[in-house]
């Protein structure tokens, strides 16, 4: 499934909604896509929740995002992670490292 | 629930059945301790279980069962590390989780939901576990529930496990982990790879204790190339492994990939050229070593120390040196981790040269042996027919071989009945427990082995024989006291190879069955008449009779009146036979003859008119002459014993006239011995069983079909059913 970018500006908080395989394939155009937003606004939220899929270069980007957002003292806040996305922090023990709440729901239970 | 690929389906299947296997390693574990106090290995291997169960259930989203594994897992750690005792109320609430756990398997594999009782259970069972649960500092939450605060640096979670094992060498580091370093190449994206699953297929074969994600290769976002893998992990890794299995988890990256494995237990120098070896800072990696759990803040120190001395000696070994010195380093340290997790290793190597194979191929494997063994026949006939001495002597060969191979193919389906028999500890305790009576197994003949069917088919009704022994069979405390007999009760299960196969019994000490009340409530149900003599084995069979029951209270345990007569007919579908000894107020015991196999047999051919029938070899004594000229139909005298005759072209109601020269077969059933007249006798064959159509099913006297090497078809006998008719034949007259 390929990766949809959605935003919308709320306030100074600019969300930010990734939709599909959070994958290699997706990794080359949020990269450009999140380098520019980084450098654009001084917060923002990346929307879980539609996340499917999550690989190596997929988790990689979100570190490199983190660090580039930590560089620039922007607020990233990862929000309505998706069962995938939960199960690929806790591989590597990286939910603590983003910092930001993970909220299991009743279909991440089930 | 969730959508699965065949292939993960397949693997799901696969963790259910290890689980069934843990959960049951787990319960012998609890009932061992029970009885024989608790001993730390057994604690961990309780614990082993649970953890691998919860660890084996988030791979697959399981997250109810993670989470219920994961309370027990609590309090199986405070017993672990001392700071809860395992008292046999524990030991029961262990159970029970065991089994609750069992239930979420069951109802995940049949996809069913959780209904209101199992959910009330689920409480109780987590309420249960609560308040056992000591106040502890060890009390570990969910990672993935755990508030996350915001550290700046990468915070592994270390899980509360990894306390130190004993280590064995003054040098070596005290962690029982295997340490994995993995610097993954740029181009392992592009290769097609993904570090992710690397991680995934290492949980699969242990346990990932501690890992740390490695982020100092990952240039600036503005820098990076998103299509490059930057990625690194440093993991303290615990499994029982070696090292080869471990390093071939990483076979399609080794080449581009810088991999690291230091076995459990290594020389502290080994860490340390690790840390020399590797790209980050020393000083930073020795503290990821340190986070990750595979040193100790002292040994860390130590090896710094010991870096300095070496390099003050103005020695810095070049990087090659350091290759070959961890080469020779390593051997040693690797032999010493071996020898150390010999003994669990042992057991597990046992369980890895298994095979699952499915239920179904073996089968269709052993049926066309079956079809082999068929045409083999045939072969053997034609040659003979022939009378070509080479075809006849290839033929014979031939059959030598696939009397071979059939043997192996039957012996595949063949399971110790150990596994049938390793449940009823758990019975047993259970039901004492239900009962209010203190009640031993034993268990012998282990190692004797069955058919696998059969052994699914022979679990109820032992399961039956067994609770009906402890609830009528075995007496009240107070009353063994009164007959001076041991307090505690003993039911023992007994399994041998008996002749013409396999003899399972169950044994109590309890009173023995009582002949004059059986009698009397078998005349009252009408299933006796008062002017009959019977034999005590006729009476004690009358147990077996629909709707017998003699228990003056209907219990919870048996007693419902519906057991028995169910037990008999189970063990006769299997082609088994059941009989009963019983002596007075010393116990009774339940005999269970099984065949070998249920799909081949040896069979006996005889002539009846032009039809050729089966008669199995092994119910065969003797075969003789029919005494023509003794004027007597219904008998015959045999070494001065009269012989009860059955002659075949009656009971099948052939008009043929008696043939010139007609055999008796003598057929013994448990007691039973008749003798059986049939025409012409052709000798021992193999036959392969084919069960009858729906419509001939219902034929009295017949059980099943062969196909003779000829393409003929003929019957086989159901002894059992014939003897049985003929003997209640004789009593209505």
């Amino acid at each position: 499934m390929t990766m949809d970018i959605e935003q919308e500006q709320q306030g100074a908080n600019l969300q930010i909604r990734l939709s599909g395989d959070l994958d290699i394939y997706a990794a080359a155009s949020l990269r450009t896509h999140l380098l520019t937003m980084l450098q654009q606004h001084h917060e923002i939220e990346l929307v879980l929740n539609e996340v499917a899929e999550v690989d190596g270069a997929g988790l990689q980007m979100l570190l490199a995002t983190k660090a580039e957002a930590l560089r620039l003292g922007v607020i990233l806040r990862l929000t309505g992670h998706s069962v995938a996305m939960v199960r690929a922090l806790q591989l590597c023990r990286l939910t603590a490292y983003f910092g930001d709440p993970v909220i299991l729901t009743r279909e991440m239970a089930g | 629930m969730i959508d699965l690929d065949p292939q993960m389906a397949a693997a799901l299947q696969t963790f259910f059945e290890e689980s069934r296997e843990l959960l049951q390693d787990m319960e012998n574990a609890l009932l061992f301790m029970e009885d024989a106090g608790a001993d730390s290995e057994r604690i961990n291997a309780v614990f082993r279980a649970a953890h691998t169960i919860k660890g084996s259930a988030g791979l697959f989203g399981l997250e109810e069962v993670v989470r219920f594994t994961h309370r027990l897992e609590n309090l199986l750690d405070q017993i672990r590390s001392g700071i809860t005792e395992l008292t046999p109320v524990r030991i029961t609430l262990l159970l029970s989780c065991g089994d609750h756990i069992a239930g979420y398997l069951d109802r995940i594999a049949t996809e069913s939901s959780l209904d209101q009782s199992f959910l009330a259970e689920d409480l109780r069972l987590l309420g249960d576990l609560a308040a056992q649960l000591g106040s502890s500092p060890i009390a570990s939450t969910v990672p993935a529930t755990a508030p996350a605060l915001a550290p700046t640096t990468l915070a592994p979670t270390v899980s509360p496990f990894t306390e130190p094992e004993c280590s064995n060498s003054p040098d070596s580091v005290q962690t029982g982990n295997w340490h994995i370093s993995l610097r993954f190449g740029l181009d392992t994206f592009r290769d097609g790879m993904d570090p992710l699953s690397f991680l995934r297929y290492l949980e699969q074969i242990g346990e990932i204790v501690g890992i740390v994600t490695l982020t100092d290769r990952l240039p600036p976002l503005s820098e990076m190339d998103a299509e490059s893998c930057y990625l690194g992990f440093e993991i303290s890794f615990k499994s029982s492994a070696d090292k080869a299995k471990i390093a071939d988890v990483f076979d399609f990256v080794k080449e581009s990939s810088t991999i690291h494995i230091l076995p459990a237990h290594s020389q502290i120098t080994a860490y340390l050229q690790l840390i020399q070896q590797l790209p980050e800072a020393d000083k930073h990696l020795g503290e990821i070593l340190v986070a990750v759990g595979s040193l100790t803040p002292e040994e860390l120190k130590g090896a710094l120390a010991l870096q300095d001395s070496s390099s003050q000696g103005g020695q810095h070994q070049p990087l090659g040196e350091i290759l070959v010195a961890q080469n020779m380093v390593q051997e040693p340290v690797v032999q010493g981790a071996l020898e150390k997790q010999q003994q669990q290793r042992e057991h597990q190597v046992v369980e890895r040269q298994m095979l699952r194979v499915r239920a179904a191929d073996l089968d269709q494997l052993v049926n066309l042996v079956g079809e082999l063994v068929i045409a083999s026949a045939a072969n053997s006939l034609y040659a003979a027919q022939n009378n070509a001495e080479e075809r006849i002597e290839s033929a014979a060969q031939v059959a030598r071989l696939v009397e071979d191979i059939r043997d192996g193919a039957l012996h595949l389906r063949m399971i110790d009945v150990a596994e049938v028999f390793q449940r009823f500890p758990r019975v047993v305790r259970d039901t004492a427990r239900t009962l209010g009576k203190d009640i031993r197994l034993e268990i012998s003949g282990e190692g004797t082995e069955l058919d696998k069917s059969m052994a699914e088919k022979i679990t109820d009704p032992l399961m039956h024989l067994v609770r009906n022994a402890m609830d009528h069979g075995i007496e009240s405390a107070e009353r063994r006291h009164a007959l001076g007999k041991p307090a505690q009760g003993c039911i023992s299960l007994h399994a041998c190879h008996d002749a013409s196969g396999i003899l399972i019994e169950v044994r109590d000490d309890g009173g023995g069955l009582n002949r004059e009340k059986i009698l009397g409530k078998a005349i009252e149900k009408g299933l006796a008449t008062p002017e009959q003599q019977l034999s005590d084995q006729e009476i004690y069979a009358l147990i077996f009779a629909p709707g017998f029951s003699t228990a003056d209270q209907v219990s919870d345990i048996s007693g419902r009146g519906v057991g028995m007569d169910v037990v008999r007919q189970n063990i006769e579908a299997i082609r088994g036979s059941i009989e009963i000894q019983s002596t007075p107020g010393a116990g009774s015991t339940m005999r269970i003859r099984l065949p070998l196999t249920l799909s081949i047999i040896d069979g006996f051919l005889v002539k009846l008119a032009t039809d050729t029938f089966v008669i199995p070899s092994e119910s065969v004594e003797e075969c003789l002459e029919y005494p023509e000229q003794q004027g007597t139909v219904g008998y015959m005298v045999l070494r001065d014993q009269a012989l009860p005759l059955l002659h075949l072209t009656r009971v099948f109601r052939f008009d043929a006239q008696p043939e010139k020269r007609r055999n008796v077969i003598v057929v013994r059933h448990g007691q039973d011995r008749v003798g059986m007249v049939v025409g012409a006798i052709l000798g021992n064959q193999q036959t392969v069983i084919k069960p009858l159509g729906k419509l001939f099913e219902q034929v009295p006297g017949i059980s099943a079909a062969t196909i003779l090497g000829n393409g003929d078809v003929a019957p086989i006998l159901d002894i059992p059913a014939l003897i049985h008719h003929h003997t209640s034949a004789k009593h209505s007259h």
